[in-house]
């Protein structure tokens, strides 16, 4: 597998503060990769600095075997990254046609506009039934899945999710996930920030545990899932093993994990 | 289609700018060059503003334009509709600098540096009388300044230009680039938008429309002074045209201009009595037409036309 983004050691924060120190990934082609972690672990720090929206204090971004550290965002577009950022950040007060418009605003992706736009609607046909709405009128899934089409209609190689479950009722969530599993089989190599490492999971092949600015953990899905520390850290409990029993304690935590996620 | 209709209507326009003067009275020639350079600068503010860029430095532009027109008239003999495009040059060169020089700067911080900009620039043509003739001020070229209708004419005409390259840029793509630049540069960004290109493109353009303006008064009124070129109450009416009007609309502006020419000219007729009690009500109006107006008179407009087209609704229904 040929690797379409790696990040060298790569240094990055805000003012004096670094928040990420040293994080090194790789992206293969195709694949779809997420990056666990609490909240203040560096995620969203390492995609800002994927998508150029924060210089690098150090370290390396190579894509495509080139080095765009120092690349400004709106060429990394053009090279195909396009980020669907944390809190949708849609434009509330442009209609929904309006919005995936502006995300084709590159020439190259607006050369196939047309063709872009039906493949969005296919995916989300909810879109397409509220074209000429207003798109702060919508509800919330329903505006994550404009800012995963608008950032589609860049026509990107490596699409960047950051955050997509953030607000949503679980159900519109898993709805969400489907279609980024959908993206991803056709061909899209996905890079996911989450904090919903379950939901997560269900979708990325790899993925990397962040905690404090490093990469502290790496593995297939199915290792993270069985990880440990993945297990007590984000996603609850470990699985059982053959002959074990949960705890009265265990199985309250659950059911109440359970509402949380239901 | 409608495009086509847009252009017959700035044609149209066109005719009756080039056509009409000949024929008004003198007191309203005087009145339509005053609307041509509000609409010119009103527009070239709201240009700006519809981008995200508060300006407070118009009157810079608009003197840069006045005394780039009267240096050239007085020592090259440049005639009138010559000065235009080196004026108009001047006034770009200076926005798309100061968007290069302002860089990240937003918000209060870029209106402050364009209100830097714009004293610093009045301090400056006071301060090299050898050029400006400095606080003693200058005359333009006597024998080149066109009879009054010429230059109504050529007011009205550049206004409506104005107006239409607003009209063309609001139903272009780079209007779309331009709203989204209002709600943060990073979204843009992430479009594949280079916000640089974008800011200063708008920031030449918006300085090449208020310079003119200021080339049209310079010629007009003949006599140029530092305090009287770059005075701020040009920015502040170019502000308050579109705020008044509907600001980020395109029809704004220009409704904004002649309210606000309008209500000035009544105030000071039914109040001139006493000095000042004209400019109160005038001050007056503005603040409550702001106040209980937020949209403008465009948004008035847009309520007034949805409440009617329901109740045309509904009496369909009940049909």
């Amino acid at each position: 597998m040929t690797p379409l983004l790696e990040l060298e050691k790569v240094r990055a924060g805000y003012e004096d503060s670094i928040a990420i120190d040293g994080v090194s990934l790789t992206v293969g082609e195709g694949e779809v990769v997420c990056l666990l972690g609490a909240n203040g672990a560096g995620k969203t720090t390492t995609m800002r600095a994927v998508t150029g929206l924060i210089p690098l204090a150090g370290g390396k971004i190579i894509y495509r075997g080139r080095d765009i550290s120092t690349m400004p965002t709106h060429l990394r577009v053009a090279e195909g990254i396009c980020l669907a950022p944390e809190g949708r950040q849609i434009f509330p007060e442009l209609t929904v046609l309006e919005n995936l418009r502006l995300g084709s605003f590159c020439a190259r992706a607006r050369a196939q506009r047309n063709d872009t736009m039906e493949q969005v609607f296919s995916l989300f046909p909810r879109l397409k039934e509220r074209i000429n709405q207003d798109a702060g009128s919508m509800s919330g899934g329903e505006q994550q899945m404009l800012a995963i089409g608008r950032a589609l209609m860049g026509q990107p190689k490596l699409l960047a999710l950051d955050e997509p479950s953030l607000g949503l009722a679980p159900k519109i969530m898993m709805t969400v996930f489907d279609s980024i599993r959908a993206i991803a089989k056709a061909g899209i190599t996905i890079l996911l920030v989450e904090q919903n490492t379950r939901a997560a999971l269900t979708v990325a092949q790899r993925g990397y545990v962040l905690a404090t600015g490093r990469v502290v953990y790496e593995g297939s899905a199915e290792q993270l899932v069985q990880s440990e520390m993945v297990q007590q850290a984000f996603v609850g409990s470990r699985p059982l093993g053959p002959g074990e029993r949960k705890g009265r304690r265990q199985r309250r935590l659950e059911q109440a994990d359970e509402v949380r996620h239901a | 289609m409608s495009f086509l209709l847009a252009w017959i209507a700035i044609l149209l326009a066109v005719v009756a700018a080039i056509l009409l003067p000949p024929f008004l009275p003198p007191g309203l020639d005087d009145w339509c060059t005053r609307l041509s350079t509000l609409v010119l600068v009103a527009v070239s503010w709201n240009l700006m503003a519809n981008a995200g860029l508060i300006s407070l430095g118009h009157s810079g532009f608009w003197g840069l334009g006045s005394y780039t027109a009267a240096l050239l008239a007085n020592s090259v003999y440049m005639p009138f509709w010559l000065s235009i495009v080196p004026g108009m040059l001047i006034g770009a060169v200076a926005g798309a600098g100061l968007a290069y020089i302002t860089g990240r700067l937003r918000g209060l911080f870029f209106a402050i540096s364009t209100l830097a900009m714009s004293e610093g620039l009045r301090v400056i043509a006071l301060m090299v009388p050898k050029l400006t003739g400095g606080a003693e001020g200058l005359f333009v070229h006597d024998a080149l300044r066109p009879d009054r209708t010429t230059l109504t004419s050529f007011a009205l005409t550049l206004s409506i230009a104005a107006v239409a390259v607003s009209y063309f840029l609001s139903k272009s793509r780079y209007q779309y680039a331009m709203r989204a630049m209002r709600d943060g540069e990073t979204v843009v960004q992430m479009l594949g938008v280079n916000p640089l290109r974008y800011r200063a493109g708008v920031t030449a353009l918006s300085g090449a429309l208020a310079s003119c303006a200021g080339v049209v008064s310079a010629w007009y009124t003949g006599y140029l002074d530092p305090n009287a070129a770059f005075d701020l109450k040009i920015t502040i009416s170019s502000q308050i045209a579109p705020l008044f009007g509907g600001l980020y609309t395109v029809a704004g502006p220009v409704l904004g201009s002649f309210a606000t020419l309008a209500i000035s000219e009544l105030t000071r007729l039914y109040f001139g009595y006493s000095a000042g009690v004209g400019l109160l009500a005038y001050g007056l109006i503005l603040v409550f037409g702001v106040l209980f107006m937020p949209t403008g008179m465009v948004g008035i407009w847009r309520s007034w036309r949805s409440v009617v087209g329901r109740r045309g609704a509904v009496a369909v229904n009940h049909a």
